[in-house]
């Protein structure tokens, strides 16, 4: 019984592999956040052309409109911080020529199940040749992708018609606290020892990353106009300031918040990311920011 | 150690070829005794002091029940009882002590605050109890059976039993009579491997594929996070969490089981399909039965049980939910959980005294459902340990009938949940139709193969066990 059940699964495998390698599902196997972060790496480490630029970041940069920022790769993770995609480029043979690094959620530190995921349970090298282990390929994620859209979505609108309403005010209230619960807590100064803690691993890093002949240039993305200008936020630039100087590194300067519009205080509505993408653009592009050698 | 790590593989291998080697064959016990200890200490070194501390008194209790003078045995048995209960209370509920009674900032709340919760003490404690109780009753084996006339060889079965590393941490909690006997010399020949197989590739489907899934969908229930999500979101997340926790714990003791199996010991089944029962009582014949099983054993029957007339019965069922309620954590939420499964009982037997129902199908499936949906709706104590966070929760399900559904949460947590309906509607068949079954059963290899596959294509990222809090 033993070895007809082995013998089953190495067949199941075989097949499901060559199914994968045909049909290379093409919709969205995504099946949540944390599913999609690891998809992103993944797909990031077993590419085979090299990539120009790589964008770091929290779930603020993974909104990003990427059609407008040709020959970039977004490697920002949602709900994860830049230091996740620090260890991934660390570790590259093939790293990019530059990197930009967001600086708004930098006090996170790195999870530390992520680079244990990536190549769990089967290494990188087996992952990379055998598709059917990577995650993006998982059954259920692709089987669950198709369910969503042709099952899930019509049998629910069969018996509830789910148009855009207007906010209920139980959720405007939930707005209102989270953004006041925001500014509360991005109103207390960060811990001297916890900045430091912070800022001496980034700068290990970042120079492990110049080692390796890469430029390293730093961006905040637009948040909402009432936490701007608060104490945490400030502290984290003077900390950015002192140890990254703005002699040495180049930082895209911070945009007017007043132009941009949010869905809950910190992330981008599709409309700003998309402008944002664009002053991301310009700025690599003309490269008219205070870069200073 | 995760069971779902390359660690524990590792040590399980090393244990395994070590242990079956010809010339270790009088040292079994001592290389299992050694590779508990290393499993433990790989997660708290320093509180292996206090497994191998509480696995002394025990020995020292137990042996003196037995050997010491008689009219000091009831003593020894009661110090050896209380003893397990001390270290229970103070390393599990002084911070539920704290939160209660003092402030954080007192050093007296300071100091119960700062005490470590050991992994797998609740289990640990009662499988000292067990011992204890076993030895002085003395109404399964004789006392000297379980409790050698040597002093060293009583230490050393002792210590084993305590520390056995399949079950150390999560159960099944294992009875010293059920244990102890089994202690003999074990021989590769006698390994049932298609079994130990089984069990094993159905733990790992349901701890990696099933529950590893399902909880990076149920963490939305956290507080505040779920106030956003639609009514319809919030009952399948909910669904999910109870198929999750299912998963997640038969998937753990399955393993324990299969493991334990690979070395000659037998573990009883700690879960029988509890989702099919069609009253509070039988989901407690079939959830969990090891602590059931104690509970019912060393707490409900020497209360009086359901001798002393109905009363008593119904308070004996509530003190010993209660207790058990309180046994899975440190916090009042799982003190309400226990009486809601106390009084859930007690109203059952109530009920069942005044009338009886058709045992048609279909009323077996509307009960089956009843029970199966308000043991979901408990599970949300566990979920959320601040009261007001669940009527939050069910608050939200009442007003957020608008908000837009999460088609992907939705579809997901139900993907995930079929398995483990699938496992339960083959028990069914087993039940109902026999002749079916056994011709499926001809097939299993099969069965067990995509289970694999799916282990290896579908895992989930590893999370700590649930039951591991406890």
């Amino acid at each position: 019984m033993i070895r007809k059940a082995l013998l089953t699964s190495m067949i199941s495998i075989t097949l499901y592999t060559t199914m994968i390698v045909f049909i290379n599902p093409w919709w969205n196997t995504a099946q949540n956040q944390w599913h999609q972060n690891l998809m992103k790496a993944q797909e990031f480490i077993y590419r085979d052309t090299p990539v120009k630029r790589v964008i770091l970041g929290s779930s603020l940069s993974a909104l990003l409109i990427m059609d407008s920022l040709p020959d970039t790769k977004n490697l920002a993770f949602s709900g994860q911080s830049i230091f996740d995609g620090l260890e991934i480029l660390t570790q590259m043979e093939r790293p990019p020529k530059e990197v930009y690094i967001e600086t708004n959620m930098v006090m996170r530190g790195k999870n530390k199940y992520f680079a244990e995921a990536l190549s769990s349970p089967f290494p990188f090298p087996i992952k990379k040749h055998l598709p059917s282990l990577q995650e993006k390929n998982q059954p259920l994620a692709v089987l669950g992708g198709v369910v969503t859209w042709q099952c899930t979505y019509k049998i629910i609108h069969l018996f509830k018609t789910q148009t855009t309403q207007p906010l209920t005010q139980q959720q405007v209230a939930l707005k209102e606290a989270t953004l006041s619960y925001f500014i509360s807590q991005n109103s207390q100064l960060p811990k001297p020892e916890q900045i430091t803690r912070v800022f001496t691993t980034l700068k290990r890093l970042v120079r492990e990353l110049e080692a390796k002949g890469i430029t390293i240039s730093f961006f905040e993305m637009p948040v909402h106009p009432e936490l701007c200008d608060l104490p945490c936020p400030n502290a984290i630039r003077e900390a950015f300031s002192a140890y990254f100087p703005p002699s040495e590194y180049a930082y895209i300067p911070l945009p007017d918040c007043q132009e941009y519009t949010t869905s809950d205080g910190y992330h981008l509505i599709h409309e700003s990311s998309f402008r944002y993408a664009l002053y991301l653009k310009q700025h690599i592009q003309t490269a008219n920011w205070a870069y200073k050698e | 150690m995760l069971f779902n790590s390359f660690d524990f593989a590792r040590l399980v291998l090393v244990t395994f070829a070590l242990y079956y080697l010809p010339f270790m064959a009088k040292r079994q016990v001592i290389i299992l005794i050694l590779s508990s200890l290393l499993f433990y200490a790989s997660s708290q070194p320093v509180l292996v002091i206090l497994l191998v501390s509480s696995a002394t008194v025990n020995c020292l209790t137990s042996y003196f029940v037995v050997h010491g003078k008689v009219h000091y045995q009831k003593a020894f048995a009661i110090v050896g009882v209380m003893a397990n209960l001390f270290i229970l209370a103070f390393f599990k509920y002084s911070p539920l002590v704290a939160n209660t009674f003092f402030q954080s900032s007192d050093s007296i709340g300071h100091f119960l605050l700062s005490i470590p919760l050991p992994v797998g003490i609740s289990f640990y404690t009662f499988q000292g109890i067990s011992l204890v109780m076993d030895v002085f009753k003395g109404k399964y084996t004789s006392r000297t059976d379980t409790v050698a006339h040597s002093f060293l060889k009583h230490c050393r079965n002792t210590l084993f039993f305590i520390s056995f590393f399949p079950q150390l941490v999560a159960g099944p909690i294992v009875k010293a009579h059920e244990f102890l006997p089994q202690i003999t010399k074990k021989s590769l020949r006698n390994i049932d491997w298609e079994t130990c197989f089984k069990n094993l590739v159905m733990g790992y489907f349901l701890k990696m594929v099933i529950a590893d899934n399902l909880k990076d969908f149920t963490f939305w229930i956290m507080y505040p996070y779920f106030q956003q999500l639609s009514s319809l979101t919030l009952l399948v997340m909910l669904f999910g969490y109870s198929i999750q926790i299912f998963a997640d714990f038969a998937g753990y003791s399955l393993i324990a089981i299969g493991i334990a199996g690979l070395f000659g010991y037998q573990l009883k089944m700690n879960f029988n399909f509890p989702y099919i029962a069609t009253s509070f009582s039988e989901f407690w014949k079939r959830w969990h039965i090891s602590l059931s099983s104690f509970l019912k054993e060393y707490l409900y029957i020497p209360l009086g049980g359901n001798r002393k007339g109905p009363f008593q019965t119904y308070l004996n069922l509530l003190i010993t939910m209660l207790l058990g309620g309180l046994w899975h954590g440190a916090a009042w939420s799982y003190a309400v959980w226990g009486c809601f499964h106390g009084l859930a009982l007690a109203i059952e037997r109530i009920l069942t005294s005044w009338f009886t129902l058709r045992s048609s199908k279909a009323v077996q499936f509307f009960k089956g459902i009843l029970i199966f949906c308000l043991v979901t709706w408990a599970w949300l104590l566990f979920k959320l340990p601040q009261f007001e966070h669940v009527m939050a929760y069910m608050h939200t399900i009442r007003s957020n009938w608008m908000v837009e559904d999460h088609y992907k949460i939705i579809t997901y947590c139900l993907l995930y949940s079929l398995p483990v309906i699938a496992y339960h509607i083959a028990y069914l068949l087993k039940e109902h139709s026999p002749l079916k079954y056994q011709q499926m059963i001809r097939f299993d290899y099969s069965v067990y193969g995509f289970l694999l596959f799916m282990i290896f294509t579908n895992s989930g990222t590893t999370g700590a066990f649930i039951y591991f809090q406890f």
